[in-house]
């Protein structure tokens, strides 16, 4: 190298001499404007992509940047609140949380935080013994019913997800989840029945569903069921960020994209009262009678509003538990029966519109009578008689009935059954109501005509026998029974709902007329001129009503049992200003209509006229003679 | 309207003149320099702290330490790094010359004590002391800075030969820098390298050198880069970003995102998105793409207007100083930081690949951030040496500021007096008197100064400051 190397060394010590000078000449040296040339150069190339980025590609990269981070958020709307005519809450909603835990996650995390404390210095507390630590807060703060045993054994087991406790006041889960920040939560909400099974048929129960998407109160039964979408509202939607493979929110970036919309208020007819009086009654008589089931209906008479809709069976819907397919329904509007002589009413109606028959008319009555293939019988066994009209009524006369009706003839007959509503429903807004059975005009066979006109041979739901006895009350105009008094919409709006337009069914004269008949049946008087329902009677008030007791069908053979029977009381008060119409429906009990749902007729009206402080009868009901030999 | 549209640029001509009058008046007083270093560093410095606080809030909280445990952390750091300043202002220069020898050794010492430390991160850089780690290599750039500076002047009159401009600053750099390949730590290598060319730039190697440190570099880095896979993976994902956006590629695009989303104005202090882990290491490698992200472009024309406007202030300060000494040191340094930003930025901006340099007082890290408060404070040292600064502060009186820290007036720049006629062209021997390298040099300079100190030749200002005398 030496040898090769010296001449050029030369050469260039004499260039870097040269360039060391240069850079000395002057005090900015070529040296020190090229550095800052090339520095702020960089700097300012880093500005033009700056630009580029934030401005010219920014939109595009910001919407990819948005994407990502956005988790869409479901805003659960209101559910809406059920009350009756009074506005006293019968079913409405309260926020509450769900506790969660993840035993093992949480496990791992404490363990490896107390293992850095211990190494720190710090005294490191063992899983197990905050498990215990929690389990012990949780019970302190929720009470007796807290299972705290079972809590820990799922706190300390290996599981990866568990409930601790699924309906916390948010305000205790606030409290529980400051102390213990590793319990995580669920927001939900929970539906509250203050009277418990009052009215729970109607009502219908709700309950929280974590199993559909997304989670949220569904509606079982009932109107909860019926009226679900409606009162649950619509759930708004809300966008946050996310942090990246977490669910933690970015503070500050949630905007609602469309706001909850809450649900429709629901005001109902129903007097929470008198549907807990009449259930209680019902609940009473069928233990006192042995029946194995039993319906009411309470309709106002003017409006054909359902002042109480009772079925015997009922479940709390606070304790989904104690629901079964027995307590569900709501027999009272989806069970037809067959009503027995109250359909006796209906005959009677047809032929004193059609003027056929007057009340004081006196009609011959034998025992019985041969109608096709069959004989039918009176209840009670008694010699060819002279009966009132009234009389017929009053003491349930199937032959004296027929007679009536053979003069009104079928077809009228028929087209009076439809008027009264018979074989269609009556469009209450409760689902699963039933139209009940009418066979229609072509099937009827010859017998036919000898069963119907005293309530056999077609069947109605309790709703519609009471809304048929509305249509005699209200001075032959019947109004459809609704139970939705009226909604309140999210935006506040109160919408009344109408009653449907009454229809005509009977002169005022003919209603009125029967009325004054049907007075007779709760007479008390020595034999033969007692009704058949003196029990129904009320001091100081006219009742009036019909009893009935229809033969039910056996499922065995096909043919009507001689054993078990359906009672009914159907019955209006007070007879001179009719205010309320009952219609009473007990499933075999031991006993006739005019012992079994009579008295309990009497009870409810002794309650009804209490409560609404009905105005007292102008006297007492005018007696009469049913049998004029 | 004629005359009011005449009398639009009249008057904003008029107010432009008396502008740039103001500006030349004010960078004409003597102490311009330090005072402009001053405002630098503390933005800089404020701009950092915030920038940590809101970067890391979100991950502190999601490891459960508290919203502000990386803040307090760097709030340390920046305590500990504005005690470091104080030193680097105070210290008289000559004294950290010479002392420059003992740091660079330390520091190697160091260097070497962290390979047996255990890995964090898969890096062994670290050096526990309480609860802060401390990161040597930090310092080793600054040293190499001092004592490169030193070594470089003290050989002026050599360095027209090769052996004298390489030997033995490039010896040791290398081992530097071998010892940081070896924790590793790329981004540290990147900076001492670039310390390196800065010294040689500076103090005037030729450009052949240069040429031929570069062809060398790219093949260093290329090996370097290809001998790890997750740095060739940094490499490909910058040549194809969009191949796999969410693995390689994922810095790349989450930092071009979040800078896009800030737009001009961003979306406000605080309101970044990018650092609830979308963004890795956004505290740290990519706090730029934050700042785009939370405070637009123009957070980011700040950032970078104060870079380069410490470009500017720094090289004056090298310009305007007289001792050789002081005018490399300053330059260096000032290259050092400027170019670390520019490296970091750019890769932020996906203009470079990543490289994991930090941005210099803003990146979370708190050896770097109170080595770069050091280093502020060295600039600051070398802007009152600046001979009108000397001259106005010996005749004037330290000023304010100057007062307030009980700073000492700089001593004016001698020029080693010469003992003999300053012209005589006369080659040293060539063999015997190897110059002096290591702790040691100073006094071996004292010893045989007068057998080499004859043959440089006096710069211009040196004569004229030795004139003055």
């Amino acid at each position: 190298m030496p040898g090769r190397t010296r001449g050029s060394i030369g050469v260039r010590k004499a260039s870097i001499s040269r360039a060391l000078s240069r850079a000395d000449k002057t005090r900015r040296p070529a040296r020190i404007i090229v550095g800052r040339v090339l520095l702020v150069g960089a700097l300012v190339l880093a500005t033009v992509q700056l630009v580029k980025v934030q401005a010219f590609d920014g939109p595009q990269l910001a919407s990819a940047a948005e994407d990502q981070r956005i988790t869409p958020v479901s805003i659960p709307a209101k559910r809406g609140t059920i009350t009756d005519a009074q506005g006293t809450k019968m079913a409405f909603s309260v926020d509450v949380v769900a506790l969660t835990a993840r035993p093992k996650a949480m496990r791992g995390t404490w363990d490896e935080a107390q293992g850095k404390l211990a190494k720190s210095g710090g005294k490191a507390v063992s899983y197990d013994q905050h498990a215990a630590d929690i389990a012990g807060f949780l019970k302190q703060q929720l009470g007796d019913q807290f299972n705290e045993q079972d809590v820990l054994a799922r706190l300390r087991s290996d599981r990866t997800f568990t409930y601790l406790d699924e309906k916390v006041d948010p305000q205790v889960a606030t409290k529980i989840r400051e102390k213990f920040p590793d319990i995580g939560q669920e927001k939900r909400s929970m539906r509250r029945y203050p009277a418990g099974s009052v009215a729970a048929n109607v009502v219908g129960m709700a309950s929280w569903r974590k199993d559909q998407k997304p989670p949220g109160m569904q509606g079982l039964t009932g109107l909860e069921h019926a009226l679900n979408t409606k009162l649950a509202g619509k759930d708004g939607r809300r966008e946050v960020d996310t942090g990246n493979g977490s669910d933690v929110v970015i503070p500050g970036t949630e905007r609602d994209v469309r706001p909850a919309v809450p649900g429709m208020d629901v005001k109902l007819t129903l007097d929470e009262d008198v549907q807990y009086k009449t259930q209680q009654l019902l609940d009473e008589y069928r233990d006192k009678v042995k029946a194995r089931g039993g319906s009411i209906a309470v309709l106002d008479v003017k409006t054909g509003k359902v002042v109480a809709l009772a079925d015997d069976k009922n479940y709390d819907p606070n304790d989904p538990s104690t629901l079964n397919s027995n307590n569900m329904g709501d027999p009272a509007i989806s069970s037809p029966f067959e009503p027995g002589s109250v359909g006796k009413a209906i005959t009677a109606a047809g032929a004193l519109q059609e003027g056929v028959v007057k009340p004081d008319d006196v009609v011959t009555v034998p025992g019985s009578v041969k109608v096709a293939d069959r004989t039918v019988h009176d209840d009670w066994s008694h010699p060819t008689q002279r009966f009132s009209f009234t009389g017929i009524l009053a003491k349930s006369s199937n032959v004296g009935i027929l007679k009536i009706a053979n003069r009104l003839g079928p077809e009228k007959f028929e087209q009076y059954l439809k008027k009264f509503g018979i074989g269609q429903r009556t469009g209450i807004e409760l689902a699963g109501e039933s139209p009940g059975f009418l066979p229609s005009r072509k099937s009827w066979s010859a017998s036919t005509f000898g069963n119907l006109p005293f309530g056999q041979g077609y069947s109605m739901t309790t709703l519609q026998m009471a809304s048929a006895y509305q249509a005699i009350a209200n001075g032959g105009v019947r109004i459809p029974p609704r139970i939705i008094q009226s909604t309140t919409g999210p935006d506040g709006k109160v919408v009344e709902h109408k009653s449907p337009k009454g229809t005509r069914v009977i002169g005022e004269q003919a209603a009125k007329q029967l009325v004054g008949m049907l007075r007779s049946v709760t007479q008390k008087a020595p034999s033969p001129n007692e009704g058949t329902a003196p029990s129904a009677a009320l001091d100081g008030y006219q009742v009036a009503g019909k009893t009935g007791t229809a033969q039910q069908v056996d499922p065995k053979t096909g043919k009507y049992s001689q054993s078990e029977q359906t009672t009914t009381f159907a019955g209006l008060l007070p007879a001179d200003h009719p205010r309320f119409v009952a219609a009473i429906m007990l499933d075999r009990p031991t006993g006739q209509g005019g012992q079994t749902a009579a008295p309990l007729f009497h009870d409810l009206g002794s309650y009804l006229t209490q409560r609404y402080n009905v105005r007292l009868s102008d006297g007492p009901t005018p007696k009469v003679k049913f049998v004029l030999n | 309207m004629a005359t009011t549209s005449n009398a639009g640029p009249k008057a904003l001509g008029k107010l432009l003149r008396g502008a740039r009058k103001t500006l030349t008046a004010w960078l004409s007083r003597p102490l311009a320099s330090f005072h402009l270093i001053l405002a630098i560093m503390c933005l800089l410095m404020v701009l950092g702290l915030i920038m940590v606080l809101s970067s890391s809030s979100a991950l502190s909280v999601q490891q459960g330490s508290g919203a502000y445990s990386y803040f307090t952390k760097q709030a340390v750091f920046m305590g500990i790094g504005l005690v470091l300043f104080y030193v680097g202002l105070r210290t008289p220069l000559s004294l950290i010359r010479r002392l420059s020898g003992i740091l660079i050794g330390a520091c190697a010492l160091l260097l070497v004590f962290v390979l047996f430390t255990p890995a964090v991160n898969g890096s062994k850089g670290w050096i526990r002391i309480g609860g802060f780690g401390v990161q040597p290599v930090e310092l080793a750039k600054l040293a190499l800075a001092l004592w490169g500076a030193h070594v470089l002047v003290l050989k002026r009159n050599l360095l027209h030969r090769y052996r004298h401009l390489l030997v033995p600053l490039i010896p040791v750099a290398l081992v530097l820098l071998a010892l940081v390949a070896l924790q590793p730590d790329m981004g540290s290598a990147v900076s001492l390298g670039i310390v390196l060319l800065a010294l040689l730039w500076f103090v005037g190697a030729p450009l052949r050198l240069f040429g031929g440190i570069l062809v060398g570099a790219v093949a260093a880095a290329g090996l370097f880069a290809f001998a790890a896979s997750y740095r060739s993976a940094r490499v490909f994902s910058f040549l194809n970003p969009g191949a796999d956006p969410r693995g390689a590629g994922l810095q790349y695009n989450q930092s071009l995102q979040a800078l896009a989303d800030g737009g001009f104005f961003g979306r406000g202090l605080g309101e970044g998105a990018s650092k609830w882990g979308y963004l890795p290491n956004i505290n740290t490698d990519f706090i730029f793409a934050l700042i785009g992200e939370e405070l637009g472009f123009l957070g980011c024309a700040v950032v970078l207007g104060l870079f380069a406007l410490l470009a500017w202030t720094g090289l004056r300060i090298a310009a305007r100083n007289t001792d050789p000494w002081i005018r490399l040191v300053s330059a260096s340094l000032t290259v050092w930081l400027v170019t670390q930003a520019a490296i970091n930025i750019g890769y932020v901006i996906g203009l470079l690949p990543v490289t994991g340099v930090t941005l210099p007082l803003i990146s979370y890290g708190g050896t770097s951030a109170a080595v770069t408060l050091a280093v502020f404070g060295v600039l600051a040292n070398c802007a009152r040496n600046e001979p009108e600064a000397v001259s106005a502060l010996r005749n004037q009186g330290p000023g304010t500021f100057g007062r307030l820290l009980r700073l000492p007036a700089p001593e004016p720049y001698k020029a080693p007096p010469s003992k003999r006629a300053p012209t005589r062209p006369s080659a040293p021997p060539r063999q015997a008197q190897r110059p002096p390298t290591g702790p040691g040099a100073n006094s071996y300079r004292r010893a045989h100064m007068s057998k080499w100190e004859p043959n440089r030749r006096m710069p211009r200002d040196e004569r004229r400051a030795g004139g003055r005398r």
